[in-house]
């Protein structure tokens, strides 16, 4: 799971980026929305703004994007109401974060906004058939699915609802919801009873429990260590290969 | 909406070549050809009492096909009686008809309360409709971005633009 974590451990940052709040954890407190956006880069086929009434609402569309260090986005429309602060973006809906040592995560769905006020966003994809799709692809692979994706980019927190499937080399994971919380490292599978199988080199194992919750550990700079608690009704089993329990 | 129209010169300067051309030939003189020339060019149009927008040049050239080639011409647009926007060029053409303006070379708008100027090489102004428009290159500078694009319509004042082909960079 350790990939899976690290897609999901990240998805607060991607997220803060796809809504330009600057409240990024790499990011200044003091840092303010506009000095995070400079140097940033907006393109679309049609551009229209219109001001009036004490307030401008911005509207693109064709292959809407925006790029910066590393940042990318792109949306087939958006609307941006500055009164608001919505930013709502419709179609074909990419954002992809690069990271450090060529790593790269990456989300898509079809309807999202973000509000650049609230700092509240939401992602959906456009029925059970074509849902949220996320991936972290680096040394080692890792992508899920779920119906929606809601966050809250002041609190760096972010849900992942209805039917959450996420899988890596090292195993699954799938629950009704995925809360994520980057101040506490925690990540909390719940609701359908999760489960979370891993199969690991020296040993694999599947766990069903009321929720199962991932815990980050201080550790190593570039090195994940997580404790995995599964808390109610929990029935599992853990297989070692013949030869090994005997070491 | 009833509007009316000033046309003003401080100095008006017959097209002596035009004329001439014209009694020697005992008809009007060919379409295209300098009729007459005014310098200090002013020309308004009003509604209701207030200013639409008000064209000043520094030498118009009017010919019989309908048009006034314009030096150095200065569109400046009211809105609500306030001015909003000024519009300068290197020179233009006012069709005298239509009183539509193109405007060409080094062309520039500044919309004083939205804080935007807007730059392109030619821009087509239509009184029916009091839009810009243009299928050039254009560089809108905002205090916050700039922005380029190829092809546009706006409004007077620069509060309802659509820009193609844009590319927004945030400063």
């Amino acid at each position: 799971m350790t990939a899976s974590w690290a897609l999901l451990l990240l998805l607060c940052g991607l997220c803060s980026a796809a809504g330009d709040n600057g409240s990024s954890a790499a990011t200044p407190s003091s840092t303010t929305l506009h000095e995070e956006l400079i140097g940033s880069v907006v393109r679309s086929a049609r551009w229209n703004i219109r001001r009036g009434g004490g307030n401008t609402v911005e509207e693109m569309t064709g292959d809407v994007t925006y790029e910066r260090q590393g940042r990318y986005l792109r949306a087939d429309s958006a609307v941006y109401d500055h009164k608001s602060g919505w930013l709502d973006a419709k179609g074909s809906i990419l954002a992809r974060q690069s990271l450090d040592r060529g790593e790269t995560i990456s989300l898509d769905g079809q309807q999202g906004r973000f509000n650049m006020k609230t700092k509240l966003g939401q992602l959906t994809g456009l029925d059970p058939l074509d849902p949220v799709r996320f991936a972290f692809a680096g040394a080692t692979q890792a992508s899920g699915t779920a119906r929606r994706l809601r966050w809250d980019a002041s609190a760096m927190t972010a849900v992942l609802e209805e039917d959450v499937r996420c899988s890596g080399p090292q195993g699954t994971a799938s629950a009704d919801q995925a809360l994520y919380n980057h101040p506490e490292g925690s990540l909390t599978l719940q609701g359908r009873r999760p489960v979370l199988q891993a199969a690991l080199p020296t040993w694999s194992a599947a766990v069903q429990a009321d929720s199962i919750v991932f815990l980050k550990l201080p550790s190593l700079p570039g090195t994940h260590r997580l404790r995995t608690l599964a808390e109610g009704a929990v029935r599992g089993w853990i297989l070692f290969p013949k030869g090994l329990k005997d070491r | 909406m009833a509007a009316a129209q000033e046309v003003t010169g401080a100095r008006l300067l017959i097209g002596l070549a035009a004329l001439a051309c014209a009694c020697s030939a005992g008809s009007a003189p060919p379409a295209g050809e300098v009729l007459q020339v005014m310098e200090d060019f002013t020309m308004s149009q009003t509604a209701e009492g207030q200013h639409l927008w008000q064209l000043k040049a520094r030498k118009a050239d009017i010919s019989l096909d309908g048009a006034a080639r314009i030096t150095e011409p200065e569109l400046l647009f009211y809105r609500k009686g306030v001015h909003a926007s000024t519009a300068r060029a290197r020179k233009g053409t006012v069709q005298t008809g239509s009183n539509d303006v193109a405007l060409e070379e080094d062309v520039v708008i500044v919309a004083h309360a939205e804080k935007t100027t807007l730059h392109t090489t030619r821009l087509d102004y239509s009184t029916k409709d009091r839009r810009f428009r243009t299928n050039e290159e254009v560089l809108i500078v905002r205090p916050d971005a700039r922005i380029k694009g190829k092809g546009m319509e706006a409004d007077e004042a620069l509060t309802d633009i659509t820009l193609y082909k844009q590319e927004t960079v945030l400063k």
